[in-house]
């Protein structure tokens, strides 16, 4: 072992030959190392200053991350009963963040904080059991207002601030800011029940200035409806369903498919669905124009080519555009109640003291006025060259329609209120004591007279084919024989009969004073009847498919005549005693406040309002 | 120049002085090289490797020079560059460093004939030499680093990160293995 650490010393103090070349090699690398070293230092020291802000910046947002982190609760979904709930955590940060899904259940402690991350952050308050409280939340991208969005198939819900969810139900629904709601699920489909504020379609708030209601008569039908108008974009809430302006047009086309749908369960035609439901609108809204004539109006409006002239209880004459501007008005200072007659751009017209004022409809001037009688109630009938009046004090007369000159005149001794009608030279009235007259035109003679019960007052007859109906005040509707008198048949209906009763293809109308529209056979047999909880007792009329009956309270009735159903209901709101005009699709009504109203009542526009 | 300077000092003098670097670092290197040499040389069988691994170690002490710590001794820190240089080559083979062939401008062949067996001039150690270089690494580097290297036990254990008494129990091993293969009698006996 000696001789080992000997030569281990040896080895160690022994000198060695090296080559020079070895350090030259060494001085090289590092001359080489140490140039680098310094440049690289050199580019660090002039980036110095962005090193540093980069570094604090990186600093910052740690600092930020923690302290979000530090503060968040995440969500987890977990499985519970077969549907995914979600459980919030709070202060423990969870990294298995998942979407929530809809469907979802949210389950917290009752006025919990919870934030969720939903493709975008935002915090819940828990309010109530299930229904939350947005607090915060971030600009969502796609959207204008902010958000975060729920997907569902192609559906897209955006929830706002401020808004109150119920991730209970199956759907969340887009709202607006600042109203809480709850959605309602049960099996006839997911409501939204507000709690404060308003609701309307997150996605084209401007597109739906207009919303109508929709009100079902039945259950059943109002909910299968419902469950399709949504899918329609039609929403639903309580009891009425708001349709989108755009959409109006086509309901009918929805319907029909309903209708399909319908069929294969109960076999039903579209006519019976039809009828379920009408629409309310607000108060004169859907008029195409009004106008103020300033006092009320007991005459209903003649109409000629969509001008309009009228007489007011305050004695003036007033004429009215197409567009319902005032053309022209004469003031005469007595009181109008009867109906004017236009003829050849004359207007006749009666004044409550029996003055027959004839008028240019173009220049506003008086013609001719004569006095006619004491007191008229009935409309001057332009007939066969000459004009026909009747008094209440009982004279009929004939007169010259260019100066008034009398032709004939005579006396019946019975008052006359409600308006002749001609037909074929002979013309046809009832008067006070119940009799109805036929008085050929061209002599003056009495073809006969029929003696029935009941006061005659208001209510006109109507002629169809060889028959003479018409009403009176104890119900009674009648038929008698045109060219004889004799009674066909009569029939007691519920109330007065003070509208006149109208016919058109083989089917009679009576409108009664207890509320109640009949639609009857010629032969006296009711088709049906319909009750409108409102006082008829002025004349209607018929246009087209529909009936136009205007009711006491200012509710204008548009009725289905095949079927009678109520289309639609036009509210006025103001009591109308005059007939409503209908000409070439258009509705006049005058009211007691002094209004005229303009309404459109074109097939396409029954629900959708006003065509502009 | 610096050789009142201790290894710290110098150490200093290469990180801190632009003008004087090279030549502290030169200090350094007169004060080593020949040691760090023949441990390199009584492990490595090619004396190409040897230079290379020399220089190598040499510019990763430069390299390296800012991580080392004046409280404890220099030379243990350039023995474990060394070491690991060392056991890096046996391990890996790794012939040619990348930075040394860009200085070399002859890549193949003998570099150092003039040196393949003049190292020593003395028989023995030339026998010496050869038989550590057949030392497994296991007890040739803590012999090594013992001998030349004139580390303690502690310092050892602490390059190799072994227990002070398999320091020694390695040691005692490794002189008889070269006892045995040199055919050195046993004196005591």
């Amino acid at each position: 072992m000696g001789n080992i650490d000997n030569l281990l010393k040896k080895l160690n103090k022994s000198d060695i030959r090296l080559p020079d070349r070895l350090y030259e090699n060494i001085s090289e690398g590092v001359r080489r190392m140490h140039e680098q070293r310094n440049k690289r230092a050199e580019w660090f020291y002039r980036r110095r200053p962005a090193f540093k802000y980069a570094l604090t910046f990186i600093v910052l947002f740690f600092i930020g991350i923690y302290i979000f982190s530090s503060t968040r609760i995440s969500m987890e979904i977990v499985s519970r009963k077969g549907t995914a709930a979600i459980i919030a955590r709070k202060n423990k940060p969870d990294k298995t963040e998942k979407k929530i899904s809809i469907g979802s259940y949210l389950v917290t402690e009752k006025g919990s904080d919870i934030k969720i991350r939903l493709g975008e952050k935002l915090s819940f308050k828990l309010m109530d059991d299930n229904i939350l409280q947005i607090t915060k939340m971030k600009k969502f991208a796609g959207y204008e207002g902010y958000g975060i969005h729920v997907e569902k198939g192609r559906q897209t819900y955006v929830i706002t601030k401020g808004a109150n969810l119920n991730l209970s139900t199956e759907h969340i629904r887009l709202q607006n800011l600042g109203t809480i709601f709850e959605l309602v699920s049960d099996e006839r489909g997911t409501y939204i029940k507000v709690l404060k504020g308003k609701v309307s379609l997150r996605r084209n708030i401007k597109n739906i200035p207009k919303i109508k209601t929709l009100r079902f008569s039945n259950d059943s039908d109002r909910d299968q409806l419902e469950t399709i108008f949504q899918k329609k974009n039609i929403i639903k809430m309580g009891e009425s369903v708001y349709v989108r302006k755009d959409t109006n047009n086509k309901i009918d086309r929805m319907i029909q498919k309903i209708v399909q749908e319908k069929r294969s369960v109960a076999n039903r035609d579209l006519s019976a669905l039809k009828r379920e439901f009408y629409i309310e609108k607000k108060a004169g809204a859907s008029a195409l124009w009004k106008y103020d004539t300033g006092s009320p109006i007991w005459v209903s409006p003649a109409v000629l080519g969509g001008e309009i002239l009228i007489g007011t209880e305050s004695g003036n004459i007033v004429s009215l555009s197409k567009k319902g501007k005032l053309n022209w008005e004469i003031k005469t200072g007595s009181a109008f109640f009867n109906n004017g007659s236009i003829h050849e751009k004359r207007f006749y017209i009666v004044d409550s003291k029996g003055a027959l004022y004839c008028v240019d409809t173009d220049g506003a001037r008086v013609i001719w006025k004569k006095q006619v009688g004491e007191v008229m109630y009935s409309r001057p009938l332009r007939t066969y060259g000459s004009l026909f009046v009747a008094t209440a004090s009982g004279e009929i007369k004939a007169l010259q329609p260019d100066t008034g000159k009398v032709i004939w005149q005579k006396k019946l001794w019975n008052g006359i209120f409600c308006e002749p009608i001609t037909e074929r030279g002979k013309i046809y009235f009832g008067s006070e004591d119940g009799t109805v007259f036929c008085i050929n035109y061209f002599n003056a003679a009495i073809e006969w007279k029929k003696k029935t019960d009941g006061r005659i007052a208001v209510s006109s007859p109507s002629i169809y084919q060889k028959a003479l109906y018409f009403g009176n005040n104890k119900g009674f509707i009648h038929a008698l024989d045109l060219s004889k008198g004799s009674l066909l048949w009569r029939k007691k209906l519920s109330g007065k009969i003070l509208s006149r009763p109208l016919i058109q293809n083989d089917s009679l109308f009576v409108a009664t004073s207890a509320g109640t529209v009949y639609s009857m056979t010629l032969n006296g047999k009711i088709k049906w009847k319909l009750d409108l909880n409102e006082n008829i007792e002025t004349s209607f009329e018929i246009a087209g498919n529909e009936i136009i009956i205007p009711g006491k309270k200012g509710n204008v009735y548009i009725i289905d005549k095949a079927r009678g159903a109520i289309k639609r209901i036009i509210n006025i709101e103001e009591e109308i005693i005059s007939k409503p005009v209908v000409e070439s699709g258009f509705l006049y009504i005058a009211t007691m406040k002094g209004n005229v109203y303009k309404y459109s009542i074109r097939e396409d526009s029954r629900i959708a309002g006003p065509v502009k | 120049m610096f050789e009142d300077k201790n290894d710290a000092q110098l150490v200093q003098i290469t990180l801190t002085d632009e003008d004087l670097y090279e030549q502290a670092f030169k200090e350094i290197y007169n004060r080593y090289y020949k040691r760090i040499f023949k441990m390199i040389h009584n492990s490595v069988d090619n004396i190409d490797d040897c230079m290379d691994l020399l220089q190598q170690t040499f510019l990763n002490v430069f390299k390296y020079l800012n991580r080392y710590n004046s409280k404890y001794q220099f030379t243990t820190w350039i023995y474990k560059i060394t070491t690991n240089n060392i056991l890096n080559y046996k391990r890996h083979k790794v012939r040619s460093f990348r930075f040394l062939k860009e200085l070399k401008s002859v890549t193949t062949g003998t570099y150092y004939p003039d040196y393949a067996d003049m190292i020593y001039k003395e028989d023995a150690l030339n026998d010496l030499n050869r038989s550590l270089r057949k030392l497994p690494e296991k007890f040739g580097m803590p012999l090594l680093l013992s001998a030349i290297g004139e580390l303690k036990t502690k310092e050892i254990a602490g390059i190799l990160k072994i227990t002070q008494s398999g320091v020694r129990k390695r040691i005692m091993k490794a002189k008889e293995m070269l006892k045995k293969d040199l055919k050195i009698p046993d004196n005591d006996r």
